[in-house]
């Protein structure tokens, strides 16, 4: 696992396109990203935004319309249920958000987290599963005697954390999390964002966080893809982004995060609707039916991911400069564009 | 209209040594809005249940009143409190694809909980007024949406309808409970803030319950913190941010502070 840095995944212009009766849902537009070794790369958007839709298509679960997925250079094979993607398996887990749903309710939690380690034949022998079995519960905080229990005796922040250890049992390099922390309290939720940090520096796993909690983002990631209706709008490093946001999607994405504070009150809902329909794809900027700096030029053309001029941010992190989607990039982060979303509000 | 809760006690019917709510004292002024924080086993959905009467066995109130302006809810006949339900006293829930009937249009539910609270009506007006509330809640075109089943509604569509519920009647008084959770920050921010301004404009008071303190420290004037079953403390909200009255309530605020996480540890028994 000594290979930090090294690029575990790559989606490569990827698109997903459903089929509905005569509609075509265009879940996924084209997202370009990568994870390496070790690292954190959160994608976050709303509801609607196709960021599950992405990390299905990571885990091998459904294929892409077009576009390539690889691992450590080798392109994912094409069904789930093929044997090259068997032997994926182990290295490519998931932690999905309901606990209760990705439990089966009629196992003891020490036996489902057992469970992929017999399926698979990890480990040596039987004694040498317990053995891992009882590794990965005390790497999350599980005592013995909660493995005896049914889920549905564990408090829901117990139960992520069997799914955590069930992930981690096959000694995955690479886990798909998928809003692992959006069904818990707050007070959950901080201990996890803890527990998966922790995770990290023992074992060097590589994270794709996938969340619309920017909270959590901040905590944990390195970098940082925004999705919109199916498209990246914004890709960085997450303290670039998040002190500096380019695309007014980001931008207001971040505004309506409540702070904790009376004496900081916000001055209330920036974006007004809803995400559109994926159906109907406009032809022109996903955002621009919701942007509050959209110019015409917007509904009509599509901007393309670009790398930010001549900013200082480019240089500061040049193995993965900051893209952005936006005719107006510029102008959002040096304000004058800025103005105008909050004199608009 | 205001609620004063003095001295509420619930127990366990089967076994009156269990107690889930101790003495619990908290007041909603006139006109303000008033959070109530606690983890999930805190005893805060339960404190709505009693209040409004819906207490399921074995939980039951052994002492206790709760005022609304100089009636004691507690002490009320069944019929003059299914009076004040729904019409004086709105109710918010969480999850709205729970609470609406999947096999009725989200017009017709809202409808029917019209004329079951203010009597009969003219079809015709009762759907004109449902419309009209969509409207305001910011469903858009609420005519069409009238006929929509919940699961044709996106969760931020259908919590609105479940705010339609909690405000066509008009009541002065709302109960809240995590009116926004499982929402995109985005979609939360529009429904809080529609909260708000609802309230606001028709001088409307609000038990917003909830375990964000974002959302109380955004929303709220004053704030109780429930633990166990225990009403910790009750203060305003400026007061509470800036020095909690209590070690638990200051670990609730380390844990949602962007600077650090959570120093304290372990379960609601």
């Amino acid at each position: 696992m000594n290979d930090g840095g090294r690029v575990l995944l790559e989606c490569d212009h990827v698109v997903k396109h459903f089929r509905s009766r005569a509609a075509i849902v265009h879940a996924v537009n084209d997202v370009t990203l990568s994870v390496n070794a070790g690292e954190t790369v959160a994608l976050v958007g709303e509801s609607g935004s196709g960021k599950t839709t992405v990390g299905r298509m990571v885990l091998g679960l459904i294929r892409p319309t077009s576009g390539t997925i690889r691992y450590r250079g080798e392109p994912l094979p094409h069904s789930a249920r093929a044997r090259p993607m068997r032997s994926l398996r182990r290295h490519i887990q998931a932690v999905f958000q309901d606990p209760l749903d990705s439990l089966d309710p009629q196992m003891r939690v020490g036996r489902a987290i057992r469970e992929p380690l017999d399926r698979m034949q990890l480990e040596k022998s039987p004694a040498d599963r317990d053995q891992r079995v009882r590794e990965v519960a005390d790497l999350v905080g599980l005592s013995a005697s909660l493995l005896r229990k049914y889920p549905h005796q564990l408090s829901s922040g117990q139960q992520q954390k069997v799914s955590i250890a069930r992930a981690l049992g096959p000694r995955p390099d690479f886990i798909v999390l998928d809003e692992p922390t959006s069904v818990l309290s707050p007070r959950d939720r901080a201990d996890l964002v803890e527990l998966f940090r922790k995770v990290q520096d023992e074992t060097g796993v590589a994270y794709l966080f996938i969340t619309h909690d920017l909270n959590v983002v901040e905590r944990i990631a390195n970098r940082v893809a925004v999705m919109y209706l199916g498209n990246i709008v914004e890709h960085g490093a997450v303290e670039t982004i998040f002190e500096e946001p380019a695309h007014p999607y980001t931008k207001a994405l971040l505004s309506a995060v409540l702070v904790p504070d009376p004496r900081h009150r916000g001055k209330g809902a920036v974006l007004r609707g809803e995400i559109p329909s994926p159906i109907a794809m406009p032809p022109g900027c996903p955002f621009a039916s919701r942007c509050p700096v959209a110019l015409p030029m917007c509904v009509t053309a599509l901007p393309g991911l670009e790398p930010l001029g001549s900013r200082a941010s480019v240089l500061a992190s040049a193995a993965h400069p900051r893209v952005v989607a936006c005719f107006r990039a510029g102008e959002v982060i040096d304000g004058s564009a800025g103005r105008e979303v909050r004199d608009q509000v | 209209m205001s609620l004063r809760i003095q001295g509420l006690a619930v127990t366990n019917a089967d076994n009156p040594r269990i107690a889930f709510l101790h003495d619990i004292d908290l007041i909603v002024p006139d006109g303000k809005i008033v959070g109530l924080v606690g983890e999930s086993g805190a005893g805060k959905s339960l404190l709505l249940a009693a209040i409004l009467g819906v207490l399921r066995r074995p939980a039951h109130v052994i002492s206790g009143n709760a005022y609304v302006d100089d009636l004691n809810l507690l002490a009320l006949p069944e019929r003059e409190l299914n009076r004040l339900r729904g019409r004086q006293i709105g109710f918010i829930g969480p999850n709205p694809h729970v609470l609406l009937n999947p096999l009725l249009p989200v017009g017709v539910q809202v409808a029917n909980f019209l004329r079951a609270h203010a009597g009969r009506a003219d079809a015709g007006e009762t759907r004109d007024r449902v419309v009209e509330m969509f409207r305001s809640v910011g469903i858009q075109d609420p005519d069409s949406r009238f006929e929509s089943y919940p699961h044709e509604l996106s969760g931020g569509m259908a919590q609105r309808v479940i705010i339609s519920i909690g405000l066509i009647s008009s009541p002065a008084l709302i109960l809240a409970d995590e009116p926004t959770f499982g929402l995109d920050v985005t979609i939360q921010a529009q429904v809080l803030e529609l909260i708000r301004k609802l309230i606001a404009d028709a001088g409307r008071s609000m038990l917003l319950v909830t375990r964000d303190l974002a959302i109380v420290a955004q929303y709220c004037d004053l704030v109780y913190i429930l633990n166990e079953g225990r009403m910790l403390e009750g203060r305003d909200v400026v007061s509470f941010f800036d020095a909690p009255g209590t070690d638990y309530g200051q670990s609730l605020l380390d844990s949602v502070s962007l600077a650090g996480v959570s120093s304290v540890r372990g379960q609601t028994p």
